[in-house]
């Protein structure tokens, strides 16, 4: 496995617990996959703060307004591989 | 300069939320039902210069000068079209402690013959003694705006009271085309979702029937709305704003379930059942900029609670905020969609038993508060089923408000008396009480 692949798992890792955390989401519920638009899966602007939390990122506001824009969690790795 | 005159899009089309209001107003003759309102003290400002940011902000938002007129075809629904001026939503008046209700009576009776072709929202100016402006009250049908929309118009005024005069001119053609993009797009969202979510819900709730019982009601009366007046009011601040908050974020459980957690617990003493619907207003408009326009697109959410009576605090915590995030991912699924189904199924809503909660983030749009003396505060919510709870968050005063709406017309043995008082306390207690039962909490 290359570099760049072993740190998109984690990143995919990393979004995925804090998804499943605060959104009871199981890898069955992603019915388009990764491009799965969170808001269906109950993501809305009071629980999105949460999940910021447990990313880590609830002091970046540019970063954070980045992902409210691709709230999926193929549009959150992406953004936070960018951000790194 | 009007709307009109400098409009291509001359007839926007209801969004569906806007159409189901259309239908409660027809099936209803209380003209004030349908009434919101929001009342706001500023700083000392001129009035010509507020004036002249308020104008800015309504041509930013043409559908405040819309009027509803029968469709051209065939369509059940009215269209928004634009007939107003500024001058014919905005009055000037001194100030006086009755003036806000007086203002919100006016206009909701000009609606009692009927609501086609009358202006759906008033602007009342405040003036104080030494004539400068002081205060702003507005008043609207729920047809016309719902919370987000006043939102945006906030922003729009902030924006414009910041400049000074010095901004653009808006296209109204512009806006209202983004209007009536933004109405086809919730229309497309709502009609998508049917096909895909009815075999779930219809799923759902004849397990719940099932395990419940099915049918069971307490109550047979229809679940008809009524106006909503303010039952209570009471405001979290200091160290038991921080507690809440605190126990938000180590138990990464959303404020909004803490609240609707205690506020069940509370219903639930009330009722001596732990059995409700709890119904949540939505904000679709969360990261989709195609519907960040003033309008109203409000849907709402409901969902079975059930716990057992010994259930602590964590379990119920728990439970509510697994059902909320289920309840959540239909959020275009319409509300009489949803009721249409659960009536099916039940045969009966037990009125007593719905219990609503609004959870609103900020008091108004961030760059309002600067201009402002105090937090704006809600005059009139429109229509309720039962009790509502409705919770503002001040994270700049760190306060959290709470305020208990019921029906107008609710017979005085209904009456429960410090309910606010009662969720507040609940809420305290809720870090410190985490794993025994709920039911001690509130005394019982």
């Amino acid at each position: 496995m290359s570099e760049t692949a072993r740190e998109t798992e984690t990143a995919r890792e990393r979004v995925f617990a804090a998804v499943g955390e605060v959104l009871y989401v199981a890898e069955s519920d992603l019915v388009d996959g990764d491009a799965t638009d969170l808001r269906d899966l109950g993501l809305d602007s009071v629980r999105f703060v949460l999940v910021m939390k447990q990313l880590g990122v609830s002091q970046q506001a540019e970063l954070i307004s980045r992902l409210a824009d691709h709230p999926s969690i193929a549009g959150w790795v992406h953004e936070l591989e960018k951000s790194t | 300069m009007t709307a009109s005159e400098e409009c291509h899009v001359d007839r926007i089309p209801l969004s569906r939320s806007q159409q189901n209001i259309y239908h409660g107003v027809l099936q209803d003759n209380d003209p004030t039902l349908y009434l919101i309102g929001k009342s706001y003290r500023f700083h000392q400002r001129e009035v010509s210069g507020f004036l002249a940011a308020l104008e800015s902000t309504v041509l930013k938002n043409p559908v405040l000068l819309c009027v509803l007129e029968a469709p051209l075809t065939g369509d059940d629904h009215p269209d928004l079209v634009p007939r107003l001026e500024f001058g014919d939503i905005v009055r000037v008046q001194s100030d006086d402690e009755a003036v806000t209700a007086r203002s919100g009576d006016e206009l909701s009776r000009t609606w009692s013959s009927g609501i086609l072709a009358k202006p759906l929202v008033r602007y009342t100016v405040r003036t104080d003694e030494s004539g400068s402006m002081s205060g702003l009250d507005v008043h609207a049908h729920h047809i016309l705006l719902d919370g987000g929309g006043i939102g945006i118009i906030e922003a729009d005024l902030a924006r414009h009271l910041a400049a000074g005069g010095a901004t653009e001119i808006p296209c109204v053609s512009q806006v209202l085309t983004k209007l009536t993009e933004a109405h086809r797009v919730e229309t497309t969202r709502v009609e998508e979702s049917l096909p895909r979510l009815a075999d779930v819900v219809q799923r759902e709730l004849s397990d719940e029937a099932h395990a419940r019982g099915r049918g069971q009601g307490v109550n047979d009366a229809p679940a008809t709305e009524a106006r909503g007046i303010l039952h209570g009011s009471v405001m979290i601040s200091g160290k038991a704003y921080d507690t809440i908050v605190a126990l938000s974020e180590v138990k990464q459980v959303p404020l909004n379930v803490l609240v609707a957690a205690a506020a069940v617990a509370v219903h639930t003493s009330l009722r001596q059942s732990t059995e409700c619907l709890l119904v949540d207003v939505v904000a679709n408009r969360f990261a989709d900029p195609d519907l960040n326009v003033a309008t109203c697109l409000v849907n709402s959410v409901a969902y079975p609670v059930r716990f057992p009576p010994s259930a602590s605090v964590q379990d119920v915590v728990r439970t509510l905020d697994r059902g909320y995030v289920k309840a959540a991912r239909r959020r275009w699924l319409r509300e009489e969609e949803y009721r249409r189904m659960y009536l099916a199924i039940n045969s009966t809503l037990d009125i007593e038993g719905v219990l609503t909660l609004n959870f609103i983030r900020e008091p108004c749009a961030p760059g309002l508060r600067p201009f402002l003396s105090e937090a704006p505060v809600v005059t009139d919510i429109g229509p309720v089923v039962d009790m509502t709870v409705a919770c503002v968050v001040n994270e700049h005063q760190r306060t959290l408000n709470l305020n208990i709406w019921n029906r107008a017309d609710l017979p005085e043995n209904k009456k429960h008396p410090r309910v606010a008082e009662r969720i507040a306390a609940t809420l305290e207690l809720m870090a410190a009480r985490w794993d025994e039962p709920m039911a001690m909490t509130v005394g019982e």
